[in-house]
């Protein structure tokens, strides 16, 4: 889960960066709205399938 | 007066033919290189996978009895890359040996150069959209030019065709090194997680025709790693190959992304240093 978690991360960041320099082309600037989108699109992402796995324990295998 | 030139015409006309958008555009010079050197490739590659390019997808108008169906069914858009290059792709299909119960049974048989052929005919004709770009570029400079008066400048095309073949030249020979560097670093350890996690099988145009066609997008690295890997057999389970595919293929597909920036960047430039637009510290531009 951790590794997948970071790959995740990895991933995202990766590709925020080369994606987000249609609009930012400033190094820095570039890096923290990169960083900013990973975030969310991380969050989107384990944040779903956290709480999939939360109805799942709390409601249908109870 | 001669009517005014349409920069979408040149585009159109490129993809039609190598170099017929460059010819609409008036550079008789890059018109020959463009037709030249597309065809030759592509006509090369389509000798050497022996029309196989064809054969991993079917025209979905094939045997509609209406006059456009008809129509359609000559027209081969549904191969991608090669719909970039669709005048010779039109030409090719429709000179291919019927596919009757001989040539079927000869398809399934493995082709010495197959891979090449069709590495040769997928990036000729990525490579001869981005020529269309060009010429498409061209226009809409010389009638800037004619309108405003003034010599404009530019590098258009070679920036797309830098950033197409190594992630970062664009941004590079723009004069942002460090986006280069960035852009081009995170694009090529995208690439390389890729081929990690598929084991070097995730680049294999014949196993994965769609797929392929989104890693094109990334010319240099789809042309490098097709060379060096396709050919490779599969020879055991690999569990994280869906995930190497995609990476490669997600790599490919923002990198085409990349472009439509490079494209415009490339023009403001040439516009900032023809001194006919204004481009603040913020990036505000002012005509």
């Amino acid at each position: 889960m951790i590794f997948r978690l970071l790959l995740l991360l990895l991933v995202g960041y990766l590709g925020s960066v080369a994606f987000y320099s249609r609009v930012e082309s400033e190094p820095m600037p570039l890096l923290r709205l990169a960083g900013k989108k990973t975030v969310v699109l991380s969050l989107w992402v384990s944040g779903a399938f956290g709480l999939m796995t939360l109805i799942e324990n709390l409601w249908i295998n109870s | 007066m001669e009517a005014e030139k349409r920069p979408y015409r040149a585009l159109l006309a490129g993809m039609l033919l190598p170099g017929l958008g460059h010819l609409y555009a008036g550079d008789k010079r890059r018109a020959l290189t463009a037709f030249v050197l597309v065809t030759i490739l592509f006509a090369m590659g389509v000798w050497l996978a022996d029309y196989r390019l064809f054969a991993f997808t079917g025209n979905p108008f094939a045997g509609s009895d209406s006059f456009l169906g008809v129509i359609l069914s000559k027209l081969p858009f549904q191969c991608w890359p090669e719909v970039g290059n669709l005048g010779e792709s039109t030409l090719f299909w429709n000179l291919q040996p019927p596919l009757d119960g001989e040539r079927s049974r000869l398809l399934r048989l493995p082709l010495e150069y197959e891979n090449l052929g069709l590495v040769l005919t997928g990036l000729s004709s990525a490579l001869n959209f981005l020529l269309a770009a060009d010429a498409c570029w061209l226009v809409a400079r010389d009638n800037l030019s004619a309108e405003r008066g003034r010599e404009i400048g530019g590098h258009v095309g070679r920036n797309l065709v830098a950033a197409w073949l190594v992630p970062g030249l664009g941004h590079w020979l723009l004069g942002k090194k460090q986006t280069a560097l960035l852009v081009g670093g995170s694009l090529l350890a995208l690439w390389a997680l890729g081929l990690y996690f598929s084991e070097f099988l995730g680049i294999d145009r014949s196993q994965l025709y769609w797929w392929w066609a989104a890693q094109s997008g990334m010319g240099g690295g789809t042309l490098v790693s097709s060379l060096a890997f396709g050919p490779l057999q599969v020879t055991h389970d690999v569990p994280q190959m869906d995930l190497g595919i995609t990476l490669l293929s997600v790599a490919g597909l923002i990198n085409l992304a990349v472009l439509t920036d490079i494209y415009t960047q490339s023009e403001t430039q040439a516009l900032q240093d023809a001194g006919l637009i204004e481009v603040s510290a913020d990036g505000e531009v002012q005509a």
